[in-house]
């Protein structure tokens, strides 16, 4: 539905570099990145506020990267919903379609469907300023829904809300798009947010799209070391890899040594995925288990987050009922990593050479 | 509780002590006019002398001659004052600070020396001859005073309209582009009613600078009774000769007229709702 090919955008001292993304029809995207990392300068680009250097944008691959924005059909909802101050909730929402020629009383009649999906019939006599965030939130998302665009685009939507609103508004925006079927790119720069309502993601740092992926996906296997420590990895390690045998290969990091599958040369830097590894008791020492002594204890409600000093921390999460026995801090314990929590990152920040095959 | 009450309290001083300043500034103004009236009321010379001026034709020619020019000047003022306004505000470069204090000019400089530079370029050079050789008279000619009025009440348009164009938010006209909007439309629709207060406010101060302008007016169309003479010219004319009675009459009428035109303008200005919602932010 929307493919956007090599674009290069320049926003006064900012550069958007060689951005390659594509949406299918009806799915639900999320831009991820932190403040400055081009989101918004991306967005601006694709419904036509800016103009790109470089590059095209296709929407329904019609080439609309020098087209006017009034005639793009897209729709967008910027941070803080920008409603015009100056007209009526009613007005407002009706605007889009007056701007296309159709007379007041038609707009009115015709913004009927997006006032009841949205539930906002006695908002319609209100001025935008006496409106509460999620109240301003829903108009904004009816404005850009009565014209019915093709695509809809929403700049961070639910960051003026309140913590807890968040996550209702999240899902209703996700059932909203479900219900309308609309192609719908959103910017966040909150991992939750995106779990809950992305169907695909893409990771922005510096103008540059670092990875694309479903999230679960990017959660599990970040690209690189930007990417995981953007997505929170816990356990971020770089160490020497030597090849082995039967397609392995030995990683050294702070004087323990872990066993990886595929055949690794070099500096190398790898992500342990905490909820994998196994916690417990001193043992036999075995193959991938390295004993550390415990330093943290935080209980998060679901889990236990444990923290055990090994040469360097390794974060581990446990579930809190296999934990019914007491942890003391200062203890020794020994932790199992199992082949499928390591990840090796692609590009690494001192670059590993990856033979295995991927 | 007792954290909240002395927070009451210290804003509680600190709007008194405001309020006692702006107090005395008003007590200010306002003694000015009721010296004013008193002296023309309270002495037999003076109703006189009010009596005459309000009945005199030449008087009432001035007032006339003082609407309607800054009537008229205040329109093409706000024609020049709009525009120049969002394009200081929204283009910003070296060129454009340049230009930025160039608006400034007629705010900073005594307007005397607009009514002296438009003489001596309407009078002395090639331009002005030009001119009035395709019929366009400015010198001694009622359109003078309109053409001094622009020239310096737009000034004051410009720098009130440009903060209020800073004030805004420049993604409003972007989203209505997005909603199928030209350039055009979206300012006028929405850019231009989400300043309407200010707008209000800058019309007010051009059209009251307009109507208080005398001495470059005097240096450029002259002060012909009963042809360009103006009620600030009327009033300084009258001072000059020793007729203070009669300066004091035709500056109450002045007075009079201003809160006129202005308690219109602030009815039909109301509140947009904008400055409402900037207030609640603070």
């Amino acid at each position: 539905m929307l493919n956007i090919e090599h674009l290069e955008t320049v926003a006064g001292d900012f550069r958007l570099h060689n951005i390659t993304l594509s949406a299918p029809a009806g799915s639900y995207g999320v831009l991820l990145g932190p403040p400055g990392s081009g989101k918004s300068v991306l967005v601006e680009t694709i419904c036509g506020l800016r103009s790109p250097s470089e590059g095209r944008i296709l929407i329904n691959d019609k080439d609309v990267s020098h087209e006017d924005p009034r005639k793009r059909l897209v729709g967008y909802v910027p941070q803080d919903y920008v409603l015009f101050p100056c007209q009526r909730v009613r007005d407002n929402i009706a605007f889009g379609l007056r701007s296309r020629g159709m007379s007041r009383h038609d707009a009115i009649k015709d913004i009927q469907w997006v006032v009841e999906l949205l539930q906002i019939g006695d908002l319609l006599n209100r001025w935008p300023r006496t409106l509460s965030g999620g109240e301003r939130q829903r108009v904004a998302l009816a404005r850009a829904l009565a014209i019915k665009p093709r695509l809809l685009l929403l700049d961070e939507p639910v960051s003026a809300l309140d913590e807890g609103l968040r996550e209702r508004v999240c899902r209703e925006l996700r059932r909203f798009q479900q219900e309308l079927g609309i192609t719908t790119i959103h910017i966040s720069h909150n991992i939750e947010e995106a779990l809950a309502v992305s169907d695909w993601a893409a990771v922005l740092e510096n103008g540059h799209v670092l990875q694309t992926g479903k999230m679960h996906n990017l959660l599990r296997h970040p690209r690189n070391e930007t990417v995981a420590r953007f997505l929170r990895s816990e356990n971020i390690f770089c160490g020497q890899a030597h090849p082995g045998d039967n397609a392995q290969s030995t990683v050294t990091f702070a004087n323990q040594t872990l066993t990886i599958a595929g055949t690794l040369t070099g500096p190398t830097t790898f992500v342990v995925r905490p909820e994998l590894i196994h916690f417990g008791k001193p043992h036999a020492p075995g193959k991938n288990i390295i004993r550390g002594r415990l330093t943290e204890i935080t209980d998060r409600g679901a889990y236990i987050r444990l923290v055990i000093d090994a040469g360097v921390p390794i974060t581990i999460f446990t579930s809190v009922k296999d934990q019914t026995g007491a942890m003391s801090i200062g203890e020794s314990y020994d932790i199992t990593i199992p082949p499928n929590a390591i990840h090796v990152l692609e590009e690494s920040t001192a670059p590993a050479r990856l033979t295995s095959d991927r | 509780m007792p954290e909240t009450r002395t927070q009451q309290r210290k804003t509680s001083i600190l709007d008194t002590v405001f309020g006692a300043v702006l107090g005395l500034y008003i007590l200010f103004i306002g003694g000015i006019v009721v010296a004013n009236a008193l002296v023309v009321g309270m002495t037999p010379e003076g109703r006189l002398q009010f009596w005459e001026s309000i009945r005199d034709p030449d008087v009432l020619h001035a007032v006339w001659l003082s609407i309607w020019t800054s009537t008229v000047s205040a329109i093409i003022a706000m024609g020049i004052s709009i525009p120049s306004g969002y394009l200081l505000s929204h283009r910003r470069s070296r060129g454009m600070r340049f230009i930025d204090a160039i608006v400034d000019i007629p705010i900073i400089l005594p307007p005397l020396l607009f009514g002296i530079s438009l003489l001596v370029l309407f009078q002395r050079t090639f331009l002005g001859a030009s001119l009035r050789a395709i019929g366009l008279k400015f010198y001694h000619e009622p359109s003078g005073i309109v053409l001094v009025q622009v020239l310096i009440a737009a000034a004051y348009g410009i720098r009130m309209l440009k903060g209020a164009f800073d004030s805004l938010d420049p993604r409003l006209a972007a989203v209505a582009r997005t909603l199928g909007c030209t350039r055009l439309r979206a300012f006028l629709t929405v850019v231009l009613p989400s300043i309407r207060n200010s707008i209000i406010a800058a019309l007010v101060m051009i059209w009251a600078r307009a109507l208080a302008l005398y001495g470059p007016i005097i240096a450029f169309v002259g002060a012909t009774t009963g042809r360009t003479e103006v009620l600030p010219t009327r009033m300084y004319l009258e001072m000059s000769v020793g007729r203070l009675e009669a300066a004091l009459a035709v500056s109450l009428l002045m007075i009079g007229l201003a809160a006129i035109v202005l308690l219109i303008l602030k009815l039909v200005g109301g509140s947009d709702g904008i400055d409402s919602e900037r207030m609640t932010r603070l």
